[in-house]
């Protein structure tokens, strides 16, 4: 489970030598939430909203300034761009077997645990193994990138806009192979996106952020039946109908 | 029916890979034509077709594409660059990386009128306060820098500069695929409401049915090469005829939506 209570993170944007400093930048500004093990948080926000920071800080690339961050388990990430987010230079084994490779595990473990979890994404090992990352699809390199989060068996995954650069017909299938695997490994996420459809697909509870704060925390059902804040029915009112 | 522009049995390949396999369709002035399908279905070669811009390795190409009673491979580069961006302008998807982050961006919408139009600098900074006007910027932005402004505010600029010379058909490559929803409802309202005033023919290329909704008055699937469906927006919509289609309609998350799987 995860438990965030009262966090901030604030950026202070350095200027030139004969400038003054600016005014700092409220990312996160007192943030809680709690996330059940084995269940979906949904965290919606456009873009600069802070959602990134808070991802940054579950996984622990930051610290916050105050507030408390509990995470029962491992955590991983995954992250949106999964052309930038994988070594071009590398092979498939090797960027998945990488995280267990630097954890100090003997070679035919890792070979053994790359192979498990290119069968988890449902991507054939003996064939993609010693390719390389720009011999894949937008859809397969994200499934390649969630491999690698899962080959430590984490508890806790923190997936960033994981589907926001894909196709909507490859979004769908990488969104069941998610809900799969949570359901197979008993895995917790947070679910960052800007998409409301695909929140309200994923969670069991959702949070709306905006410039640093959670303006709105409830259920799907809720957030798209009876949203409370002005802001959640302005992003509900910006989704294409169907 | 008047036809602004007519592609007639379109085929494209790149050594023995069929690319765009026999397309066909017309744009008409005041209506927007939407393109649809995956990555790697041709729309975007079609599209380059269109501005004879293919690729080299495009090697084969059979066809024609006609435009005001010329086929648009049978012109000279010397006619092909005075329709190209003049009469038939392209809006790119990457706002990040079609923008030249060392120019103001003011200078690069100038610059497109200057491409194919003789005009005093007053006309064209008159041209230029008007463009900002219409694509809802504040003069002030013409001033900064690529990098100094949002992903929505980009693509803005870009919609200036194909709209800069008022071309008879635009193109638009997947202009709001990397926005987030929430802006790309800004700018798709935005393109409508310019197209609705200005009435010229559009080719709207895009993945996602929901967009097509907005915008679109025709719809052309793709797959493949092929064109699998074609027909009025609300017809494709409300009864596809053809199983890819109805897939690339449900694979979209609906809020409210009660299924627990997505068809993919």
């Amino acid at each position: 489970m995860i438990e965030l209570k009262n966090v901030k993170k604030y950026f202070h944007p350095r200027r030139g030598i004969f400038s003054s400093d600016g005014d700092s930048v409220k990312a996160v500004d007192g943030v809680s939430f709690t996330v059940p093990r084995g269940k979906t948080f949904g965290l919606v926000g456009e873009s600069g909203c802070g959602k990134s920071t808070i991802a940054k800080l579950i996984v622990g690339i930051l610290e916050p300034d105050s507030g408390e961050i509990k995470c029962q388990g491992n955590t991983d990430i995954v992250f949106q761009d999964p052309f930038s987010s994988l070594n071009p230079r590398m092979t498939i084994g090797d960027i998945v077997g990488e995280p267990l490779f630097i954890s100090g595990q003997k070679r035919n473990e890792i070979k053994a645990g790359v192979k498990r979890m290119l069968s988890v994404v449902k991507l054939r090992s003996a064939e993609c193994i010693d390719k390389y990352p720009h011999q894949f699809s937008g859809g397969e390199r994200q499934r390649i990138a969630i491999a690698r989060s899962l080959v430590r068996k984490p508890h806790i995954l923190v997936l960033d806009e994981p589907v926001s650069s894909l196709d909507v017909s490859i979004q769908a299938g990488i969104l069941n192979l998610l809900k799969d695997i949570q359901e197979e490994m008993y895995l917790t996420y947070v679910f960052i996106t800007h998409d409301l459809r695909v929140a309200e697909f994923m969670s069991d509870a959702m949070g709306v952020m905006k410039e640093g704060t959670l303006v709105e925390v409830a259920s799907p059902r809720e957030i798209y039946s009876s949203p409370k804040d002005g802001y959640t029915r302005q992003l509900l009112d910006s989704i294409p109908k169907l | 029916m008047n036809k602004i522009l007519e592609v007639k049995n379109l085929t494209v390949m790149f050594g023995e890979t069929y690319v765009v396999d026999n397309v066909s369709f017309d744009l008409e002035p005041g209506k927007v034509l939407a393109l649809v399908g995956e990555s790697g279905s041709g729309k975007t070669m079609t599209a380059l077709a269109m501005l004879d811009l293919l690729p080299r390795s495009a090697d084969h190409k059979k066809g024609e594409i006609w435009f005001n009673e010329q086929n648009i491979f049978d012109l000279d580069p010397e006619c092909m660059r005075k329709i190209r961006g003049n009469k038939i302008a392209m809006m790119f998807q990457e706002p990040f990386t079609a923008l030249n982050p060392v120019m103001r961006v003011g200078k690069q919408i100038t610059e497109a009128i200057d491409a194919h139009q003789r005009r005093s600098h007053d006309e064209k900074e008159g041209r230029l306060n008007e463009l900002m006007e219409r694509v809802k910027l504040p003069r002030a932005i013409a001033m900064s820098y690529p990098h100094e402004l949002s992903g929505g505010m980009r693509q803005r600029i870009m919609l200036a500069m194909a709209l800069s010379c008022s071309p008879d058909i635009l193109i638009l490559d997947e202009p709001t695929t990397a926005l987030d929803v929430s802006i790309q409802k800004h700018v798709l309202d935005l393109i409508k409401q310019i197209q609705e005033t200005e009435q010229f023919a559009m080719l709207f290329i895009t993945h996602d049915f929901s967009v097509v909704n907005m915008i679109a008055d025709d719809v052309c699937v793709m797959k493949e090469g092929f064109v699998v469906e074609k027909g009025p927006k609300d017809e494709v919509l409300k009864t596809p005829k053809v199983q890819y289609t109805k897939h690339l309609i449900s694979c979209i998350p609906r809020l409210g939506d009660k299924r627990g799987r997505l068809p993919g």
